[in-house]
């Protein structure tokens, strides 16, 4: 899988998944998506627009993540998956820890409202 | 791959043969989308096959594989009833994954359990799972929900 950072103008960083989150996939964008996410104190929000498929592997790499941005006083939110994505952060209850928004601006908004 | 004898397979059933190894992965999700077309799968019974299959065989290869060597993981598909059945043979130690405890509903970043997760998923994706242990094999069988 791939992964694309973008430094929004509002300020939220916006890391674009593309592709297989499954354990092969984790191991491709692991590190780049640690530093791009918990060696800071940001607003993160991950699209998931382009992610095809959604394994346990990669709700771990979010939650250690999110947990790490978080005691470093910065936040973390999920947006814009596809159906079969979202059933499984609905069947894993991600969504009462890491917020869940249906699109990147949605999620953008939140994040600067301190939601 | 092992020399020992695979599992017995089934007449009519469909077989995948995987390393214990990441890479295979791909090849396993590759083989669940041919499953998808042969067996004519609504797109969530292709996903909950998909699902399955990779976290169990994940599984295996994080658990099972530094103890058991080069020996194979085999998937087999049995759809002769008009049910898809998913079964996945391993030769690592015996280990009944369904026997781990599910992790609590996540409240908290701080708290939230990690482990546990992926046998949740098959657990949720899935209708009838069971588990036996066969000669030197680890055995589970589910049926995929969506069907």
């Amino acid at each position: 899988m791939k992964m694309a950072v973008v430094e929004r103008d509002d300020e939220v960083v916006q890391i674009s998944l593309i592709g297989r989150m499954d354990a092969l996939g984790v191991e491709d964008i692991a590190i780049p998506f640690t530093a791009a996410t918990a060696t800071r104190n940001a607003l993160v929000a991950i699209d998931l627009a382009q992610l095809d498929f959604l394994a346990s592997v990669g709700l771990r790499l979010f939650f250690a993540n999110a947990r790490t941005l978080q005691q470093r006083g910065g936040k973390m939110a999920l947006a814009g998956a596809r159906p079969d994505v979202q059933a499984v952060l609905d069947a894993t209850g991600v969504g009462q820890i890491i917020s869940l928004y249906p699109t990147v601006d949605a999620a953008c908004a939140a994040l600067q409202n301190g939601a | 791959m092992s020399n020992s004898p695979l599992p017995p397979q089934a007449e009519g059933t469909e077989r995948c043969l995987l390393r214990g190894e990441y890479p295979a992965l791909a090849q396993l999700a590759a083989w669940c989308e041919h499953l998808a077309g042969s067996h004519s799968l609504s797109p969530s019974c292709a996903h909950a096959v998909d699902l399955c299959l990779s976290e169990l065989v994940t599984n295996v290869i994080d658990y099972a594989y530094p103890a058991a060597g080069s020996a194979s993981i085999v998937v087999d598909a049995d759809g002769s009833d008009g049910t898809l059945t998913i079964t996945l043979w391993d030769a690592g130690p015996a280990f009944n994954p369904l026997q781990t405890t599910p992790p609590p509903a996540p409240t908290d970043l701080s708290t939230v359990r990690i482990g546990g997760l992926g046998v949740e998923l098959v657990r949720r994706f899935s209708r009838v799972v069971s588990y036996s242990r066969e000669g030197n094999w680890n055995r589970l069988c589910f049926t995929p929900a969506g069907q």
